[in-house]
């Protein structure tokens, strides 16, 4: 079954000189259980290909279902709540919410979500002991380094039980040994939990692991190769 | 969840959230202050022309006031009036007072002179002319009338304890006049008043003038705010008579305390101006500086309903940090001014021409308390919608890129 699928997706940036096809009609299907890397050279459109198929941006052209839901349908209000529910992400820069906690940021989208103390419990130290950080709930994100904010915000992702996660970037900032363990728990959760991983990179450590690489050019598909 | 993160995102930036609670506090303290000075000095000014002097509301014969208190219009039947104002039992206290228009002419100058014939025991219930004594004293009159003068009437005339005045008026039915000597000099935060106006026992000028007469009945109610309905019903018992209150009596008293209140509305809007101003820069800073943070959590999942209610809140805590601070600062100026007053002496002749003490103490209404928080805390949240419309604009898309 696919997680997602995209039609002859467009987008298109516009002032008052120039139009810039950033994404000029992607066809992909991602099947659940994948752990695809889509690369490319910067300017290539991987990221604004990841913001459409996470409701983030609105495609100029084409089609983006989640699921099996046309996010086109949705209104900005009902695609944040649409995300919520269906997405998880993970950003470059970790962007992981200062004032709260490892644990408070993990339990958060579950509050946005209204589920019970308990539930968000067991949740936030089932994903702790995940991402190998249990005993360090109690710490804040400026007490933690690059490669475990990281790892906070993986499961930051999960802790929604989303359909996939999209991360962009997500070893960008990070050293080899960062990046290597959160791929080593990224890895994990996708082979063992079957969760599927979406990553825009142009980090080889990071192709290196993936199953499927999509080249993007252009905002132009080049290749899509699955790696047995 | 919103009130954990608000409340976090409030002790954030220290520095930058007490600056709205100083803000808030300061507003607050101002608006407060401003209006305790306000009240203060219409009280005072109540407390020296209606209290000490005109009494709540007059009774006068029809055309006295308007044939600019002339003698010869005395009120008709003393006592009837007196019976009416017997039986009245919401009045706490009466005086009758006679009044003599006319020209004081000493040794060496002339004056216009409205003398008042009082009775010093009934006057202390409604007036305090002894305690505005400077010099001297009203002792009754022996041979001659003793005449309690304005220093300021003094200073023109040069007179001095114990000079003669011969005063003159009551033209329509042949001049009278009679001769008094100077007892004492009083000094009333009026120098209009003290430039005019001349004490002197009823009993003496009736003796001197033969006549008997009653001008004016000054009435204290006991309840001030029972004023207006209390006299329409006097007007209604003696038809024959003028029966007016204090404002009607001397409107450009209470039109100046009008404007006052226009003007204290002015102040209050310039000072919740400079508020809200203080507040959008804040907010709108702290939004501004979180775009990347805000961007994030819409992409998560967090709706725009429930980030502006979180700014919204964080305004809500600093204000309610804000105003008992206000609140405090208020209750020790008013208890220091309170006690020893603002000095104004600095425009004491300006101030005095209008009637007005040059040492105001301020006083503070509960109710205004309350007016004052309640504007403190709309103006807060009405100054949170713009930093809260910023939000509403925000994209996630572009503001996650702004890292």
């Amino acid at each position: 079954m696919n997680v997602v699928e995209t039609q002859n997706l467009e987008k298109i940036f516009k002032d008052a000189t120039l139009e810039v096809h950033a994404v000029d009609g992607v066809s992909l299907k991602i099947a659940e259980g994948e752990f695809t890397a889509i690369v490319g050279p910067s300017g290539s459109g991987k990221t604004t290909l990841l913001n459409m198929i996470g409701g983030l941006d609105i495609p100029t052209a084409g089609l983006v279902q989640v699921g099996g839901e046309e996010l086109t349908k949705y209104s900005k209000n009902e695609l944040i709540d649409f995300r919520l529910q269906n997405i998880g992400f993970v950003f470059q820069s970790y962007n992981l919410i200062p004032v709260l906690t490892a644990f408070e940021n993990i339990e958060f989208v579950m509050l946005l979500q209204g589920r019970s103390v308990k539930e968000r419990k067991e949740r936030v130290n089932e994903l702790l002991s995940a991402v190998g950080l249990e005993g360090r709930g109690g710490n804040r994100p400026s007490e933690l380094s690059g490669g475990q904010q990281q790892r906070i915000a993986v499961a930051r992702a999960l802790a929604s039980k989303p359909k996939f996660i999209i991360a962009d970037e997500p070893t960008a900032n990070l050293d080899s040994k960062s990046a290597a363990t959160l791929l080593d728990i990224m890895q994990k959760l996708n082979e063992k939990e079957g969760i599927t991983f979406l990553f825009s990179t142009h980090d080889q450590r990071v192709i290196d692991r993936a199953r499927r690489v999509v080249t993007l050019t252009d905002g132009v598909i080049t290749e899509d190769k699955t790696i047995d | 969840m919103i009130a954990k993160i608000g409340w976090k995102n409030v002790w954030r930036n220290k520095g930058r959230s007490l600056i709205v609670i100083m803000s808030v506090a300061i507003g607050m303290w101002a608006g407060l202050f401003f209006g305790g000075f306000q009240w203060g000095s219409f009280v005072q000014k109540l407390d020296d022309i209606v209290n000490r002097e005109l009494g709540h509301a007059q009774i006068h014969a029809k055309s006295f006031v308007d044939e600019e208190y002339d003698y010869n219009f005395p009120i008709n039947n003393p006592a009837h009036v007196r019976a009416v104002l017997d039986a009245d039992t919401s009045i706490k206290a009466y005086v009758e007072r006679s009044v003599f228009s006319g020209m004081a002419s000493s040794a060496r100058d002339q004056s216009l002179v409205l003398v008042y014939g009082i009775d010093t025991a009934q006057e202390r219930a409604i007036s305090s002319i002894s305690s505005m004594i400077v010099e001297g004293s009203m002792p009754k009159g022996k041979r001659s009338p003793s005449l309690l003068v304005g220093k300021a009437m003094a200073e023109n005339m040069n007179l001095k304890i114990g000079s003669k005045l011969i005063i003159k008026g009551g033209l329509l039915h042949g001049v009278k006049s009679f001769v008094g000597k100077v007892r004492g000099f009083y000094e009333s935060p009026n120098k209009l008043k003290d430039k005019l106006v001349v004490f002197v026992h009823r009993s003496d000028l009736d003796k001197k003038l033969n006549d008997n007469y009653v001008h004016e009945y000054a009435i204290i109610f006991n309840d001030f705010d029972s004023l207006e309905s209390r006299t329409a019903l006097l007007k209604k018992q003696l038809p024959n008579e003028e029966v007016v209150t204090w404002g009607e009596l001397m409107p450009e008293i209470k039109d100046g305390m009008k404007i006052a209140d226009v003007v204290m509305s002015i102040v209050m809007l310039i000072i919740w101006f400079a508020l809200s101003l203080g507040i959008i820069n804040t907010m709108l800073m702290s939004v501004l500086e979180r775009t990347n943070e805000l961007g994030m959590l819409m992409a998560i999942g967090m709706s725009r309903y429930k980030i502006v209610s979180m700014i919204f809140f964080e305004t809500s805590v600093l204000t309610m940090i804000g105003v008992p601070v206000g609140l405090l600062l208020t209750m020790l100026s008013m208890d220091y001014y309170g006690e020893v007053g603002i000095d104004l002496s600095v425009a004491d002749a300006a101030i005095s021409e209008f009637g007005y003490e040059s040492i105001i103490y301020p006083k503070i209404k509960s109710s205004f308390y309350f007016q004052v928080i309640y504007q403190v805390v709309i103006v807060s949240l009405i100054s949170t919608v713009f930093p809260a419309m910023r939000v509403l604009k925000l994209r996630p898309v572009e503001a996650i890129r702004k890292s």
